[in-house]
């Protein structure tokens, strides 16, 4: 009975698998074709004649001579380093308005939700207007601080702390043991899953966005990778798909790769958290 | 655990100084364009365009030639993504530091930015470095004449034409393309053959309606906007060119139902539809699919006259630009521009410099650029209306509703009209 | 401690000054807490005032006035950007009910289903074999790697009527004549909701599974001997387990569709006509397209009081369900 079971969900993961996998699929055998089967409406996912000549184009930097290899280093540095910072301080305060004594806590946290509300468009200009005149535009600061802000990684793991039994706080606490030990020793490993999955939300969102660094930035050096394609893409490998699916798929592979390797500690932490 | 999390500490650390090592030589080389500074003796200047396609390459090769061969100037060349282009030209201007000193802005959009005092007359400029109006097709140059000063000084003027595939016309043994509305239904007739999947005529319900509608309007003899300025955009002309428009797809059946985004471009590259009327930028994809396509000026569609829509790109300078030096430096790379633009012509576009225009190399260019230049005598721009894009917002909306099929053409004009009325 | 104090200035007996002492200590103490504490919340307070408070009052300020991108005047004209949306016939009224609707539309056609699938993803991962788990929660989230502009060529070519490969695939299954996917009612609305769904379900089902992962073994064990069969152990202890983190997807789910833009933008430029043409759409056209920064910032705020309005809604419900 417990295989029929099992065979029977795995037959449904497996039919929602091909349904998501599918236009992936389509994506990475579009980006191998030549142009002329690239628009055929055909679907074939092994292209008649395969062709690496997309992504040699891309990867040369095309006919612009873009640097993309410091665009993928700029987009990986500002990514990694961003969410670096985002885990580290969304966790202490999260820590703090969830299980501390910090005056007006229930405000201090509403209003910090409250602002996940509000379209960035409001704020989109006075931001670009205050590190213009900061002199800021075209470095990595401005394409790391303003993610700082986001109200999202607070209100996550928010959620997560609260649900943590107190006993184990209690305990500590008895024992002796300050605030900053209790976080460090004691909520931070049982929150590694959660932590895993900020870092790589949050990854996931600095490397794919393209406007804020797009308005960021205006050298080549400076740009990320994201950034650099809508300059090289916007309005003309619309009909070109080849080319644009093999830009696209080298843009996603660095993001995989950083899930995939986040995936292992993740999944660890997760096994680890049920060993509590 | 900890240990790992300290080395973690301490790269943060590291890079968080290294880049601000580097954030610091980035913004001093980066060059802040109000100041202008020299690179390697080089007076410099920055120029912005919107060349995120195919066509950026070329006008890439253009400045970098025109760097070597100065001794006096280096341009610094920055693409914008074209989609994003007048919002960050928006934001640069607003804010004032890191505007360009030149940029390339279509002919259309002069009129508002001058009216917000944005742009400088170019007349001084020009008459320094040699340029004068007689050099260039007289159409945007008038247009981007206003209270006498002149604004922009043009690159290249892009107008509708006519595409077609050879190899289903002679399949279908018609020897020349259309010239008129009878020829045109009639050849798209012949064309259409729905057992195969084979369209005549694929009537786009989206962009470039944008250039093809004022086009057939033009040519029932009326404009969409009338002399002071006010939209005109139910004139019994317009709705006789919508009619037309949607007839070819419910009456003479040349072109399938419920096109959407870019589908009869996807169609012409697959060979399944025979005509398009498009853009000249289209060229670079139509060679790369290997189409056996033919370049023809568009055809009169409408009852009255010839006319085309057309774009151009013309040169601008902002308002705050002073430096005498940098300005210098501007008008001697516009007279390189207008002078050597063929290198702009490789890309498919038809130059604006008379010069050019009558030099062999363009004659020896592939028929496109010729064919596009033949209708430099009629071409007409969207009219000269500060924010005619947001009057005409809803108008390609409800052209959208009546190539679906779901609108009447005069009420959907009726209920545009209203809607651009309420732009202030 | 001794209660007979006698109003003394100096108290120098011992034990009234251990009394004293002790509440001052502890007061010093509570202090001293609560700054220790605030350290906590600090570095990310710094972080938020500067780059989000700070631009955002800015912001609101722009909707006060008749703020120009490109013209050097800015005049304060009080709540003239806000009567202008509320008056019929205004631009700003048509251009922000007209969106107002598409947004409204989306949100309830697709909430729904990025709470449901997000689940139940959570739920068909975490029940497979463990070896395999990881290959499908990974094919799952993959599409959120994604970028919107990628996303939308995919699916125009999906759901192109003539040339799309969804009714390619229709017509071999003869199922049917062209659909206009991006062009036809109800057809455009699915395949919007549908494209959302695969580009961002991952991301709920990678919360869902955390907090799935929560719940302790023991609970289920419990329910299993008294003989709760799967359902019942799924409303009676997962769903009130994970309360709290289904309140955060719900919450953040609306708000991501409130703030939709990328797809009707680019796959359906809104159509047709205006059907699928969402609020921030608008409001984009309304800051660039005519350069009035403040209108546009007075739109963008109304429809983030809407938004907070609809949360908070949701919070109580929620809160009232606990009991």
């Amino acid at each position: 009975m417990r295989y029929m079971k099992s065979a029977l969900l795995i037959t449904i993961a497996s039919i929602l698998a091909v349904v998501f996998i599918m236009p992936l699929l389509w994506m990475v055998s579009i980006s191998f074709k030549d142009d002329i089967e690239a628009i055929l409406p055909n679907l074939n996912v092994i292209p008649d004649n395969p062709t690496f000549a997309n992504y040699s184009n891309v990867l040369t930097g095309g006919e612009l001579n873009v640097p993309i290899l410091r665009w993928i280093f700029n987009s990986l540095f500002v990514g990694i380093i961003t969410t670096i910072l985002v885990v580290t301080i969304d966790a202490l305060a999260a820590y703090g308005l969830a299980r501390l004594d910090i005056p007006f806590r229930k405000t201090i946290f509403s209003i910090i939700v409250s602002t996940m509300m509000i379209p960035s468009i409001v704020w989109f200009l006075p931001l670009y207007a205050e590190f213009n005149s900061l002199g800021l535009i075209d470095t990595y600061w401005a394409l790391i601080l303003p993610y700082t802000a986001g109200a999202f990684g607070v209100f996550l793991l928010y959620q997560f702390f609260s649900s943590f039994p107190k006993e184990i706080e209690e305990a500590a606490y008895l024992d002796g043991a300050n605030k900053f030990q209790i976080f460090y020793r004691i909520l931070l490993p049982s929150a590694k899953p959660a932590l895993w999955t900020l870092a790589i939300l949050t990854f996931m969102g600095v490397f794919n966005d393209f406007v804020w660094p797009l308005y960021a930035t205006n050298s080549d050096e400076m740009r990320t990778l994201t950034a650099g394609i809508a300059i090289m893409t916007q309005g003309s490998y619309v009909n070109m798909p080849n080319k644009l699916m093999a830009l696209s798929t080298v843009a996603t592979i660095p993001v995989m790769v950083i899930f995939l390797i986040a995936q292992k500690s993740f999944v660890k932490a997760v096994t680890q958290a049920g060993i509590k | 655990m900890s240990w790992l999390k300290k080395t973690k500490g301490i790269v943060v650390a590291a890079l968080l100084g290294a880049s601000l090592m580097v954030a610091g030589c980035n913004a001093k080389t980066s060059g802040d364009a109000s100041s202008s500074p020299t690179s390697g003796g080089k007076q410099e200047f920055t120029f912005w365009t919107p060349f995120s396609g195919p066509d950026g390459p070329f006008m890439k090769k253009i400045v970098d030639d025109y760097n070597k061969q100065s001794n006096k100037y280096h341009v610094k060349f920055q693409i914008i993504p074209s989609g994003e282009y007048y919002k960050q030209v928006d934001l640069a201007l607003s804010t004032g530091k890191k505007r360009p000193d030149l940029m390339i802005m279509h002919v259309d959009q002069i009129p508002t930015y001058q009216k917000k005092g944005q742009l400088q007359p170019v007349d001084d400029i020009a008459a320094k470095a040699g340029i004068k109006k007689e050099d260039f097709v007289e159409a945007p140059v008038k247009y981007a004449t206003i209270d006498g000063k002149w604004y922009g000084i043009p690159l290249d003027i892009h107008p509708l034409v006519l595409y077609y595939n050879k190899d289903l016309f002679k399949a279908a043994g018609i020897d020349h393309p259309p010239t008129n509305r009878e020829e045109f239904i009639e050849a798209a007739k012949k064309l259409t053959d729905q057992s195969k999947g084979q369209w005549g005529y694929v009537v786009p319900t989206l962009w470039p309606q944008q250039f093809i509608f004022p086009t057939i309007v033009g040519q029932n003899g009326v404009k969409l906007a009338d002399e002071q300025g006010k939209p005109r955009l139910n004139s019994p002309e317009a709705v006789e060119a919508l009619t037309f428009l949607k007839d070819l797809v419910y009456k003479y059946k040349v072109s399938p139902e419920k096109v959407a985004q870019d589908g009869e471009v996807t169609l012409f590259l697959q060979g399944k539809n025979a005509m398009q009327l498009n853009g000249p930028w289209m060229k670079d994809q139509f060679d790369k699919a290997k189409i056996n396509y033919g370049v023809a000026p568009v055809p009169q569609l409408g009852t009255k006259q010839q006319a085309v829509q057309a774009g151009s790109h013309t040169f601008v300078i902002p308002k705050d630009v002073k430096d005498s030096k940098v300005l210098e430096g501007i008008g001697n790379f516009l007279k390189y521009v207008a002078g050597h633009s063929i290198d702009w012509a490789q890309s498919g576009q038809a130059v604006a410099s008379k010069q050019v225009l009558a030099s062999d190399e363009f004659k020896k260019l592939t028929q496109q650029q010729t064919i596009v230049a033949q209708q430099f005598d009629y071409v007409q721009f969207n009219p000269p209306v500060i924010n005619w894009g947001a009057m005409t917002t809803d108008l390609y909306k409800q052209i959208n509703l009546v190539l679906l099929g779901q609108k009447d053409p005069q009420k959907a004009l009726d209920e545009a009209q209203e809607k651009a009325l309420q732009v202030k | 401690m001794k209660n007979n104090a006698k109003p003394q200035l100096t108290p120098h007996l011992p034990s009234d000054r251990a009394s004293v002492n002790i509440k001052v200590e502890r007061s010093k103490q509570k202090w001293r807490s609560k700054l220790t504490s605030s350290l906590f919340v600090l570095p990310y307070l710094v972080c938020f005032i500067a780059f989000l408070v700070y631009p955002l009052v800015h912001g609101i300020m722009m909707s006060f006035q008749d703020y120009e991108l490109l013209s050097a005047e800015r005049h304060f004209v009080g709540w003239q950007n806000y009567i202008d949306i509320f008056t019929e016939g205004n631009y700003l009224h048509t251009s922000f009910f007209q969106g107002l609707l598409g947004t409204i539309k989306f949100v309830i056609y697709s909430v729904p289903f990025l709470i449901v699938i997000g689940l139940a993803l959570a739920l068909l991962v975490n029940s497979l074999p463990s070896k395999i788990r990881g290959v499908y929660r990974t094919i799952f989230f993959m599409p959120y790697a994604v970028s919107a502009s990628v996303m939308a060529v995919i699916f125009i070519r999906v759901f192109d009527t003539n040339a799309g490969l969804l009714n390619i695939i229709l017509s071999k299954l003869h199922l049917g004549s062209q659909i206009g996917w991006l062009t036809d009612l109800p057809w455009v609305w699915i395949a919007l909701v549908g494209a959302t769904l695969w580009w961002t379900i991952g991301f709920n089902m990678l919360i869902f599974i955390n907090a799935l992962n929560e719940v302790s073994e023991e609970m289920y064990e419990a329910a299993k001997i008294d003989g709760a069969n799967a359902w019942q152990r799924f409303i009676y202890i997962t769903l009130p387990s994970i309360r709290r983190i289904m309140i955060f997807v719900v919450i953040t789910s609306t708000i991501a569709s409130f703030n939709i833009y990328a797809q009707p933008f680019l796959m359906t430029r809104g159509g047709p006509g205006s059907e699928t043409t969402v609020l921030l759409m608008n409001v984009f056209d309304v800051a660039f397209g005519q350069h009035r920064m403040g209108a546009a910032s007075a739109m963008a705020l109304l429809m983030a009081l809407m938004i907070i309005g609809v949360s908070i809604i949701q919070f109580r419900l929620a809160n009232k369900r606990e009991g």
